[in-house]
């Protein structure tokens, strides 16, 4: 994985430094709240509802045992105890103190972390593919890009004042698994000819209140002129983007108000001229990181112990079913850690957990550990005859839940019991339908089912695009939820439908309940998914059963 | 995909503290005993004495001398101007307010078009905002008096090491360095709009 | 048109550590939902919001309505307060957890 090299180093500390003079005027009345308030989101620190909240930036999913413990130490030291995982792959802790801050964003320095751009109207950390580089599909691995975006990005001089925030997702797969379209900028590297490699960039996606599926702004981009062309687009942005109105201020507003040819035009203009403005430079950092990401050495041993075990033991059988993926090297596999134990808050973990994580990535996992836009952690290279060990030192740790990819394993914001900008709870809804699904016992029965929870119109739970997605609003002062149906963020990307009339916050378990038994009655056969279900029979009996007095919705 | 801050602060219109009056840059002839410069090596007085002549779209070219000073907002188009760079001796972009990040993008854009005259960012500008005007293109940034009282010296001398741990130019990309208008001219399909009026 | 005035409680975030704070009879501030003050009167409720927007170790006050409850204690009406009063629903590490 990358490492700092004393650049690195001594930006991030220097920005450390920047930050505590910044802590120090706020706190001495120098700066106004108005005035600190740009500069504290620049540095990734939030007021919320009950405190405030830092978001750390962990730069396309990636981390080592080293930066994992020092999280674990953080919780402990300046926060309760645990951590949240974001669906941006970012890292939250919910009760710093504002002086503090300048200390945990210094102990995050010491292992190459950082805070900054994990919040205001700039481009923020970087994502890419969870199973980045070990993936039997992958054409490329897409984290040295990436990481040359997250380092062009960083500081830049003229974007950290946008319209409004920017967010950049990069897959290396032909399937999607980093939600590229949903992105403002989204890049998918592909294949050009001959085994060049270049990226095709979509511009304008995002979800919210307002979801919008990008539109491919150039096919075929090559290699070598990504940063003059992501910084074109960008100034086009900054320039045309609208500023009177925060809902009409993200890029996909500016490319459907202009038409992405038009859009397009206005871009390929500037490039012609940023691409001069790049000396090469860049294309040399990009090989020197790419050394950086170069494969583990990889183990070369009998995998007897898995297909042991797998024998052996139906518990562990469960756990290989859901938790596993393929990876490039069959001797190899993707664990996925899921953080979403029935009745827990999704994406939270303990100290605890985190060090037990770490501990079996330097053991067993090449010292590498990811974190999933599904709020999960995974573990990206075991090879196969240490999966025994490693599911059983999860079990003790309470991580061993089989249910990656069920209807248990559910996206969830922090919602209202966190969040400024929530509606409506988020987390009890979550609660309350994974500890169904645990009393339904066929979770494995229903199989893929991806059910996501948003707490506003903002979308942080990407209820668009689950199979069932739900909606939490706030109806005169109490909570209500609409519930859509059908979205899907992979490659064969779609939004959900909306079922009809929201439901007040107790009658949310039960709707999904009814959904899942009707799906259960209707699919043709046990391998036909809920999504392809929904997309073969359609809306209208999944609506009778969620409103079965209504007649006249049924009949709509 | 959204995971934004809340601001449902803003929405319930809370008073905003009382703040000093905002000093529009293109008022600034009218304030110029309160303007300050700022520089890598502090706060100074303004040195320019010739006049600003507002950019509003229309021609200006007529009036513009050698030694004239173009005052622009921030929604002004590089290509319109281009053609005069020659004549124009400073620039002025204004910042109506710290959030709006348009001016830097301008200024990256007025250098490369070839513009190598003064350039300077005016208005609401924080000290932490120096090192981003700089990288942009800025010489300068001129502030009132109120600005300065409210964000000493210190404060912007502290930004002052606008040249270190610049990525941008770790990347190779080339801030100052613009590309002559003539070779622009030559590389793209779509040269420089010309003057509406012969000069 | 303007939504007619209804009793309220002024709050806001402490600058040190955010924690939710509430305007109380003495005209300081507490942590004390309970120990809030109740105000009645718009023109009183407005001036001291204003006054707060000026203060600098408190952050983002604003009016929050609020009734009285049946030992006369403001009582939150919106549950985006009755939370912040309390703390969040899956543990207890705010409010619930201190008094």
């Amino acid at each position: 994985m990358y490492r700092y090299d004393s650049f690195d180093r001594d930006f991030v500390r220097n920005r450390v430094a920047q930050f505590r003079q910044q802590v120090e005027r706020r706190i001495d009345g120098s700066l106004t709240e108005e005035e600190f308030k740009p500069l504290r989101l620049m540095n990734g620190l939030y007021l919320q509802l009950h405190a405030y909240m830092l978001r750390v930036a962990i730069p396309y999913g990636t981390l080592d045992s080293r930066q994992m413990r020092r999280l674990a130490h953080i919780a402990e030291r300046w926060d309760k105890g645990y951590g949240h995982f974001t669906t941006r792959q970012n890292v939250q802790f919910n009760w710093p103190r504002l002086k503090d801050v300048p200390d945990i964003l210094d102990a995050l320095a010491d292992v190459e972390m950082h805070a900054i751009q994990t919040s205001g109207n700039c481009v923020r950390n970087v994502t890419a593919d969870h199973f980045a580089g070990a993936a039997a599909d992958e054409i490329a691995d897409p984290r040295p890009t990436a990481e040359l975006l997250r380092q062009w990005s960083t500081d830049h001089p003229e974007f950290a004042f946008l319209p409004r925030k920017f967010k950049i997702a990069v897959s290396g797969s032909p399937v999607d698994r980093a939600v590229t379209r949903a992105h403002d900028i989204g890049i998918r590297i592909v294949r050009i000819a001959d085994g060049e490699l270049g990226y095709e960039v979509a511009v304008g996606g995002g979800l919210g209140r307002t979801p919008v599926i990008g539109s491919v702004i150039r096919k075929c981009l090559p290699e070598a002129d990504l940063l003059p062309y992501v910084e074109s687009v960008l100034q086009v942005y900054n320039a045309i983007g609208r500023r009177d109105n925060k809902f009409k201020a993200r890029i996909k507003f500016t490319v459907g108000e202009h038409g992405i040819e038009a859009f397009r035009d206005r871009v390929e203009e500037r490039f012609r001229l940023q691409r001069k403005a790049f000396g090469g430079a860049d294309r040399a950092l990009l090989e020197r990181i790419r050394a950086m990401f170069a494969a583990p050495a990889y183990v070369q041993a009998p995998t007897g112990g898995f297909d042991a075990a797998l024998a052996r033991d139906p518990v562990f059988r469960s756990f290989v079913d859901t938790n596993l993926h393929p990876h490039r090297n069959p001797d190899y596999a993707i664990v996925t850690v899921s953080l979403k134990a029935h009745g827990a808050t999704p994406g939270d973990a303990t100290a605890d957990q985190m060090r037990v994580i770490a501990d079996l990535a330097e053991r067993y996992g090449h010292d590498e550990i990811r974190i999933s836009h599904e709020q999960n952690c995974v573990l990206p290279h075991v090879h196969r005859r240490d999966v025994p060990a490693v599911h059983a030192a999860l079990r003790e740790a309470g991580l061993a839940t089989a249910n990656v990819g069920l209807a248990s394993d559910i996206i969830a914001c922090p919602g209202l019991d966190y969040c400024n900008l929530a509606t409506a709870r988020s987390i009890p809804i979550a609660q309350g339908i994974a500890r169904r699904m645990k009393e339904r016992g066929d979770e494995r029965e229903v199989g893929d089912l991806k059910i996501r929870i948003s707490g506003c119109v903002n979308a942080c739970g990407h209820h668009h695009v689950g199979h069932i997605g739900i909606l939490g609003l706030d109806r005169a002062g109490v909570e209500n939820y609409q519930i859509t149906l059908g979205g899907d963020g992979t490659d064969t990307a779609a939004l959900g439908e909306r079922t009809g009339p929201a439901f007040p916050a107790e009658d949310v378990v039960p709707a999904v309940d009814r959904l899942i038994d009707t799906y259960l009655e209707l699919r043709s056969d046990d391998d036909e998914a809920f999504l392809a279900t929904y997309r073969r029979v359609g809306m209208q009996p999944f609506k009778a059963a969620l409103y079965p007095d209504s007649a006249s919705t049924a009949g709509s | 995909m959204g995971s934004g801050e809340a601001n449902p602060e803003a929405q319930r219109a809370a008073p905003a503290p009382a703040r000093p009056a905002q000093t529009r840059a293109s008022a600034g002839n009218a304030l110029e005993s309160a303007r300050i410069l700022v520089r890598d090596t502090g706060f100074e007085d303004d040195d320019w004495q010739g006049e600003f002549i507002r950019w509003t779209g229309a021609d200006p070219f007529p009036a513009l001398s050698s030694a004239a000073a173009l005052d622009l907002e921030n929604t002004a188009q590089a290509e319109d101007i281009a053609p005069a760079f020659g004549r124009i001796a400073l620039i002025r972009i204004a910042f109506p307010s710290h959030t709006d990040g348009r001016g830097f993008s301008l200024a990256r854009h007025l250098r490369l078009l070839g513009y190598r005259g003064r350039l300077r960012a005016a208005g609401r500008i924080l000290a932490d905002q120096y090192a981003m005007a700089r990288r942009s293109g800025f010489d300068e940034v001129e502030i009132d008096r109120a600005l300065a009282e409210q964000q000493p010296e210190e404060q912007w001398l502290f930004r002052a090491d606008w040249r270190s741990h610049d990525y941008q130019k770790r990347l190779g990309r080339r801030p100052r360095r613009a590309l002559s208008v003539a070779a622009h001219r030559r590389d793209t399909e779509a040269p420089p709009a010309a003057p509406r009026q012969a000069p | 048109m303007a939504r007619a005035f209804r009793p309220c409680v002024l709050t806001a975030n402490d600058l040190f550590d955010g924690a939710v704070v509430y305007l109380d009879p003495d005209g300081a501030w507490t942590r004390r939902p309970g120990a809030a003050r109740l105000l009645e009167d718009e023109a009183e409720a407005n001036r001291r919001l204003a006054a707060a927007a000026r203060e600098d170790a408190i952050v983002d006050p604003y009016l929050a309505e609020a009734v009285p409850a049946s030992d006369g204690r403001p009582k939150a009406v919106h549950v985006r307060e009755a939370l912040r009063a309390t703390g969040p629903s899956n543990y207890d590490h705010g409010k619930q957890a201190g008094s």
